[in-house]
């Protein structure tokens, strides 16, 4: 691959088994061929088992191909020379934030990363600074990350993250301990990453109403890639999400509901706004204004 | 169903951690209510409000720094009274209960309670078989299972029978849906109403989740800072959208999105909870207006 070229990661018929020489091999990857392109937000949506995890932790490194390639800026991640260089294009954050804090002040939580690597304390601080500030976290700079809420934890380990000064941000269900102001805290954060800083976002999610963040969802099931396309393609599929024990947003299942009742009203209405503006586009009369003006 | 006697009550309860100390912190601030037998209740407010301490109060595994607990009328912290008999009339389900799951067997594991009460075999076999029933699982085919081998939803739903083969009248459950896919909470959430509906339980939850609550719950109770901020029936309370947001809570998309018609001037109910009632309101709305037959 071209490594100027603006696919960020990239995997070829990635297959990954458990228990490679053991008894119970399972095949948790079974043939994933996809690519992300730089400034991406790619949400991965999938029932538990789906191998989506597995996909994502194939994303620096931290798994590797039983067969097949992953290219992150087209280095192999099979091979050990490229190692560091993939963790600091790709930073992962993961689910629970309490396994991931390692130090009594959040700003030596957060330098931790770059420590690591031997950067400069001057450049370190800097970055510690930046970081904070990017994840509205600077007031407490110097608290102890044990006593934060579930959502201040969580953006400090995005915080962490982005010290590495990364491409590409990997969130592995970052959302399913928090609770809803925790959780509004951690998407505004990384949508304004993506949006502002042009940072590569792959979201892992169970709530659909995180996976319409993005503008592509992937939708994963028994270790193969089923369904990749913007939300509203993805979403008007009720049935098709239902036998793979997915949700769709309710005003998506109102919509479809109406549909069959001969209600024509779009059937990829994902937000409140989209729904509105096509049942005010049909009935002006009866529902007599659009929305968000 | 008993009719109508008090299951627990709660009179002008205060809890704080570490009084007297730097960390004194209240928890639970001047909180009185009254939970009917049979009700299914809610509680809900941001991390850090209060729940999970309020919560641990119902069975006597906190005591008041001030105020009272009854459960079937006594006063658990009276004199002579046996919180072991308060511990077996009011069961409580931990967050991630799957996490204690420890038995090589389902058995074993659902059987754990019942062997500490002291009972004779047969009785142990008839709580086991009967909670096992009761939560969704055929006890023939899972008993001799690992637990460990079980999925996520089949894994809580398992910690859940362990506590109803206590036989309690209530059943306190701290987030019993969070962390599971579409799939596995489905599965967790229709029990649960069933052991309200069918089993006559009395139920109470703690939940992140609007859209849970408003499907299963008939009252909701809402803390914000330690304090109670509202109690009332599910479709009253969702209505408060003031008292929502100052709680950090957002009631359902399906409840917001018919506030935001009405306020279009279609002519709907806004104190909706779930799709179908939409649809039914929606589709009424339109013929009313001539607009589909």
């Amino acid at each position: 691959m071209d490594p100027g070229s603006d696919v960020i990661i990239e995997t070829e018929n990635l297959v990954y088994s458990y228990n490679q020489s053991g008894e119970g091999e399972m095949q948790a990857l079974n043939g994933v061929s996809l690519s992300i392109v730089r400034g991406e937000f790619v949400a991965i949506i999938g029932r538990n088992g789906s191998g989506k995890s597995t996909l994502a932790k194939h994303f620096n490194a931290l798994f590797l191909p039983t067969s097949g390639n992953v290219h992150i800026n087209g280095m192999n991640t099979k091979d050990p020379d490229n190692l560091w260089r993939i963790r600091q294009t790709v930073g992962m954050v993961f689910q629970n934030p309490d396994n991931q804090i390692v130090s009594t002040t959040v700003e030596e939580d957060v330098a931790f990363g770059p420590e690591n690597l031997g950067i400069p304390a001057a450049e370190i601080r800097r970055r510690v600074d930046l970081a904070l500030k990017w994840v509205g976290m600077s007031e407490h700079v110097r608290h102890a990350p044990h006593l934060l809420s579930g959502g201040q934890k969580q953006r400090v380990a995005i915080a962490g993250v982005l010290a590495m000064k990364p491409q590409c941000i990997v969130l592995d269900e970052p959302t399913a301990m928090l609770d809803p102001s925790g959780r509004r805290e951690v998407l505004e954060t990384v949508k304004r990453l993506n949006e502002e800083d042009g940072i590569t976002v792959v979201l892992i999610t169970h709530f659909m109403s995180e996976a319409i963040l993005g503008e592509r969802v992937i939708v994963m099931d028994s270790g193969k890639i089923v369904m990749d396309d913007v939300p509203g393609k993805i979403f008007n599929q009720v049935e098709l999400l239902r036998q793979l024990d997915l949700d769709v947003p309710q005003v998506t299942q109102l919509a479809h509901e109406l549909a069959e009742s001969g209600v024509p009203v779009a059937r990829d209405a994902l937000t409140i706004k989209e729904f509105i503006n096509s049942l005010h586009g049909l009935y002006p009369s009866v529902i007599t204004a659009t929305y968000g003006e | 169903m008993n009719s109508v006697t008090v299951s627990i009550r709660v009179k002008n309860l205060y809890y704080i951690y570490n009084p007297g100390t730097p960390f004194q912190r209240c928890a639970v601030d001047d909180v009185s209510f009254e939970i009917k037998s049979g009700e299914f209740v809610a509680i809900v407010g941001e991390t850090g409000s209060g729940k999970s301490t309020l919560i641990q109060h119902f069975n006597g595994l906190l005591k008041p720094t001030r105020g009272q607990v009854f459960v079937d009328g006594v006063d658990i912290w009276k004199k002579g009274v046996q919180l072991k008999a308060i511990r077996q009339k009011v069961g409580l389900v931990f967050q991630y209960p799957e996490h204690q799951l420890f038995e090589e067997t389902v058995f074993k594991d659902v059987a754990f309670g019942p062997n500490n009460m002291g009972l004779g075999e047969d009785e142990i076999k008839r709580r086991v078989e009967q909670a096992l029933k009761m939560v969704g699982l055929d006890y023939k085919t899972i008993c001799d299972r690992s637990p460990f081998e079980l999925s996520g939803g089949e894994k809580r739903r398992v910690a859940m029978a362990g506590v109803i083969a206590m036989e309690p009248s209530v059943i306190v459950m701290d987030e019993p849906a969070s962390g599971l896919d579409p799939r596995g909470r489905d599965e967790v959430l229709t029990e649960i109403r069933e052991l309200h509906r069918e089993f006559g339980f009395t139920v109470v939850i703690v939940s992140h989740s609007m859209e849970d609550v408003a499907k299963l719950a008939q009252r909701v109770i809402v803390l914000h800072r330690a304090k109670l901020i509202a109690d009332g029936p599910v479709r009253v309370v969702f209505g408060m959208e003031d008292i929502l947001n100052k709680a950090g809570l957002e009631a359902p998309q399906i409840t917001r999105l018919m506030k935001e018609l009405a306020g279009r001037n279609m002519k709907v109910r806004t104190n909706i909870l779930t799709v179908g009632e939409a649809k039914q309101e929606i589709l009424k709305a339109l013929r009313s207006e001539g607009c589909v037959s």
